[in-house]
């Protein structure tokens, strides 16, 4: 999969017309949503209706991102969405647990501060966006300039012994890296418009 | 920056030496502050907190979450469309001189809002460009390249757009404000129910007939959906609007980027399939959103975008037999036809649609309202529907309420226009061929008087037309097309390439008539009726031999009583004559009339043979260089010449003739000329027994038969040759040049011939 670089995904699904940027945005970011509903105690259904829920107010909320583009990050703008259908969620079963004492359906007294909780989801967030982008990265290098990249940038060999390791002078071990790192950048604000470019 | 950021940034880049990228490796492993500038220049501390933990894992969903979740954001999306996303607080008081209302859309490039034009006095729909949108470049090429395409149509059901306003802070567009929403609007006041028959027919004939003027102009909408048909308070008043994805053949580039363009419920298979889309994918996406209209459903309804691609390009949708039984079978026909995925079996063109509504809806078989949109027609027309309309009372079919004659269209002088390009197009007012032909074969199947303007300045080719009606093929304003006549090798030598059966104009229309070999079939074969030539320039060569490039087909092949008139017109026709005559046997038959001014010859001119004709032959301001003027080939044929302010030149003779006197003994020819130029470097009139070689002679000769040749110049001692021309000059629109005779004669000579004979325009 190859994303487009001058044109961000953010900017591609406010155009109506261009089906296939939702598409890739909901595969992205449909994961994310459920793994942190799952993790936050919500079951199979239920995480999967929460991510519904999220993707489809992102739809019809995304030209109101796109009008104040200026006032923050999508990671940030998303969480909004999240938090508040999460609080929706847990009102409705507080709700229900009102009328069915007894039955725990959920621990809600474990929930993290909100603090703690935003920097989770900042966590996950740039974990699976990373993940994405060193998925797609992967398919467009060689299997010796990803090594070269993974075993310095990942595994913490160094530069020498990773050339020795390729048989690969470490100049170019620093130029292989060097590339992978920068498409990595491309792929991330391709994405999600984070982080600020290379200088 | 610092020489050892320029130096790290080198090694980066792998643009060092190689000793220097030694030293520097060396001093890298010595030095941490070096090694974290390295690090932080690489961008390596954005992605720290990730990089350290190695490639995490990807977090799964399963396959049925994934698919609900997208099924539930193209459900958004697909309601979404237009309704409000903006809240009133992010509404700007005032754009430009209008005072912002209410917002009424929302579309992919901005909002349109209901608006007050203060300076005008009149509401107005404002398009208005996002903020993000205006930042784009490409966005703005798309806004403006819509409003010049709706301000370049000018139709009355396409949308009207007032004023487009283009600033670097914000950009807009004033349209008409269509108070009665659009067709979407009215589909989801009841959502799954069909509209009314006459509903669904009228909204067919606004977009078919906007259609069909869009087409005409080589753009294509691709983006017909019922949210872009609009409705006014009155039944006629439907435009179609949204022109954001609408592009010409110029216009590839801008949306390659977007694999996929266009509403997805109601794009064509060629569009699903992200081929390239012409004319055609509209035609396929109105038979959608009649289908819609007749059912309550679109032909599709997958809402897996990867599902509902590949059902449009496979699938064949629920038939209209079962789904719309209501519908008049010519209309579950056409809408089905529309729908057919291979756009070369759809129906040919938007006019023929609309061509068929009209037809269908007039001629009694649509139930009520029979007259819907109809105009003002003939007598006779209103006999046949109302014929129709007393046979299916007295069959007691239903009950007829009202038989409105209203609409404002007239159908006839359609223009057609052309436009090359790839794929090369001839498209008009209502109609989008595919060649000359195809629209000439369209129009003359319509009744009315029709005139097709060709918009190119390209050479197009063409084989064989049949005139059957009444047509008049020009020059679109300021285009000088050039026509290219080609043998097609399926009709008989004896048919010329325009077979004129019905009186045909021509003006501002280049000819081309080439071949490597001399049989050529006329140019124009003209039976028992008119052709006229204006401004045009009609040019035949055959590249053969000399002594064979002899072709006594004329140029224009008249048979019969027919008219003939060229006027400021230029021919050439070097071994053929540009008109020859023949009778039809019957002299009551056989009396053409040939009509020449202003205009210029080249190689022979006029020839009489096979059947004996009658010719009365008007010649006025003209300059003829010929090896012949006049050719008479069949004895018994009679030449009545009127020539006045005329120059000829000739190298062999003036006239040739079987004989110099018909069978009863008086000359064949009468000649009155006045004022003439003549430069004849052989006979006057040559026949196998006699040469009439003086003017003396000839004038005797024609003094017998009420001919003379008054106050003309005649200058046999000069040989004046015949301007050579060369073939790829000619072909090449090259000039040459005639004598002045008043350069050589002084001011009693004829008045200069060449500034008055302009020939063809431009």
């Amino acid at each position: 999969m190859h994303v487009e670089t001058r044109v961000t995904l953010l900017h591609r699904i406010t155009d109506p017309a261009d089906q296939r940027a939702w598409e890739e945005f909901t595969k992205l970011y449909a994961p994310l949503v459920y793994a942190f509903a799952t993790r936050r105690g919500l079951q199979h259904a239920d995480a999967a209706d929460v991510t519904q829920d999220v993707l489809s107010a992102v739809a019809r909320a995304i030209h109101r991102f796109e009008y104040n583009r200026n006032r923050g990050t999508f990671r940030s703008w998303l969480y909004t969405i999240v938090r508040r259908r999460l609080a929706g969620f847990f009102d409705d079963i507080a709700r229900v647990r009102r009328n069915y004492e007894g039955e725990q359906l959920y621990n809600l007294d474990n929930h993290p501060a909100a603090a703690e909780e935003e920097e989770r989801w900042d966590q996950e967030f740039r974990t699976h966006i990373f993940q994405q982008a060193t998925e797609r990265a992967r398919e467009e290098f060689s299997e010796k300039i990803w090594l070269a990249f993974s075993l310095t940038a990942m595994d913490g060999i160094s530069v020498m012994d990773a050339g020795r390791k390729l048989q690969m002078r470490p100049g170019a071990v620093y130029v292989a890296r060097h590339r992978v790192i920068r498409r990595l950048h491309d792929i991330v604000k391709g994405l999600t418009e984070e982080p600020a470019p290379l200088p | 920056m610092s020489l050892a950021d320029k130096t790290l940034l080198a090694l980066l880049e792998g643009a060092l030496p190689e000793e220097e990228e030694q030293a520097l490796l060396a001093q890298i492993e010595s030095d941490p502050v070096l090694r974290d500038r390295l690090a932080t220049l690489s961008g390596e501390y954005i992605l720290l907190s990730e990089l350290g933990k190695g490639i995490p894992q990807a977090l799964a969903l399963d396959e049925e979450v994934a698919k609900a979740t997208v099924k539930a954001v193209h459900q958004v999306r697909y309601e979404n469309q237009a309704t409000s996303l903006i809240s009133l607080g992010e509404r700007p008081e005032k754009i430009g001189s209008f005072k912002v209302m209410e917002k009424i859309a929302q579309g992919g490039m901005g909002m349109v809002y209901r608006a007050y034009d203060e300076t005008l006095d009149r509401e107005v729909a404002l398009k208005v460009l996002h903020f993000s949108a205006a930042a784009d470049p490409q966005m703005h090429e798309r806004f403006l390249r819509e409003a010049r395409a709706m301000a370049d149509i000018n139709h009355r059901h396409v949308l009207s757009i007032h004023q487009v306003v283009h600033q670097p802070d914000v950009s807009f567009m004033a349209m008409h404000l269509a108070v009665g929403g659009s067709v979407q609007d009215k589909l989801d006041k009841t959502p799954g129910t069909p509209l009314q028959i006459d509903d669904i027919v009228k909204i067919a004939i606004a977009v078919s007939d906007a259609l069909s003027s869009v087409h005409a102009r080589g753009l294509v909408h691709r983006d017909i959906k019922p949210s872009n048909i609009l409705l006014g308070l009155e039944p006629q008043e439907i435009w179609l609007a949204d022109f954001g994805l609408v592009r010409d053949g110029q216009m590839l580039s801008l949306t390659r980027s977007h694999m996929f363009i266009g509403t997805p419920l109601f794009m064509s298979p060629e569009q699903a399939a992200g081929e390239d889309v012409d004319y055609r994918s509209d035609l396929y996406s109105l038979g959608a959103v009649l289908y819609t209209l007749a059912t309550g459903f679109p032909p599709f309804t997958q809402t897996d975008f990867d599902e509902l691609r590949r059902a449009i390009s496979e699938d064949r949708p629920p038939p209209l037999k079962e789904k719309a039984s209501h519908l008049p079978l010519w209309l579950r026909h056409l809408i089905e036809s529309l729908l057919i995925k291979d756009r070369e079996k759809r129906p040919a063109n938007a006019a023929f649609v609309l061509d068929t509504l009209l037809n269908k809806t007039d001629q009694g078989r649509a139930p009520s309202r029979l007259l819907l949109g109809r105009r003002s027609r003939s007598k006779l027309r209103l006999k046949r529907s109302a014929l129709g309309l007393l046979s299916l009372i007295v069959l007691g079919a239903m009950a007829f309420v009202g038989t409105e004659q209203s609409g404002h269209t007239e159908m006839v002088n359609s223009v057609i226009s052309a436009r090359s390009g790839h794929p090369f197009w001839i498209t008009g007012q209502w109609g989008t061929f595919a060649s000359l032909e195809a629209a000439v074969a369209a129009l003359q199947h319509s009744r009315a008087n029709h005139e097709i303007a060709i918009n190119s300045n390209d050479t197009l080719g063409f084989g064989y037309l049949k005139i059957t009606q009444p047509l008049t093929l020009r020059a679109a304003n300021k285009r000088k097309p050039v026509l290219s006549a080609n043998e097609n090798g399926t009709v008989p030598q004896q048919f010329g390439h325009f077979e004129v059966l019905a009186p045909l104009t021509l003006r501002d229309i280049t000819i081309h008539q080439r071949s490597n070999h001399f049989q050529l079939r006329p140019l124009f074969t003209v039976r028992n009726t008119e052709l006229k030539l204006e401004h045009c320039r009609i040019v035949r060569s055959s590249r053969t031999q000399q002594e064979l490039r002899s072709i006594e087909r004329g140029l224009i092949s008249a048979f019969g009583s027919a008219r003939l008139s060229l006027d400021h017109t230029e021919s050439i026709a070097f071994g053929s004559p540009v008109i020859s005559l023949t009778g039809s046997g019957d002299p009551q038959t056989s009396r053409p009339l040939v009509k020449v001014s202003h205009s210029r010859i080249f190689g022979r001119f006029l020839s009489m043979r096979g059947h004996d004709v009658q010719v009365t032959l008007l010649v006025n301001r003209s300059g003829l260089a010929c090896n012949y003027i006049i050719d008479q080939q069949s004895p018994g044929s009679i030449l009545s010449a009127q020539v006045s302010g005329c120059l000829l030149i000739t190298s062999r003779a003036l006239m040739r003739g079987t004989v110099a006197r018909n069978s009863s003994g008086h000359p064949w020819l009468r000649w009155v000329g006045r004022n003439n130029y003549i430069c004849n470097a052989g006979p006057y009139l040559l026949t196998p027994d006699t040469a009439l070689e003086t003017i003396e002679e000839w004038q005797a000769y024609l003094e017998e038969n009420d001919g003379a040749c008054r106050q003309a110049f005649h200058d046999s001692g000069d040989q004046i040759n015949i301007p050579q021309i060369q073939d790829a000059r000619i072909f090449a629109g090259g000039t040459y040049e005639l004598p002045d005779p008043q350069q050589k004669h002084g001011l009693l000579a004829p008045a200069p011939l060449l500034p008055s004979i302009t020939g063809p325009r431009g």
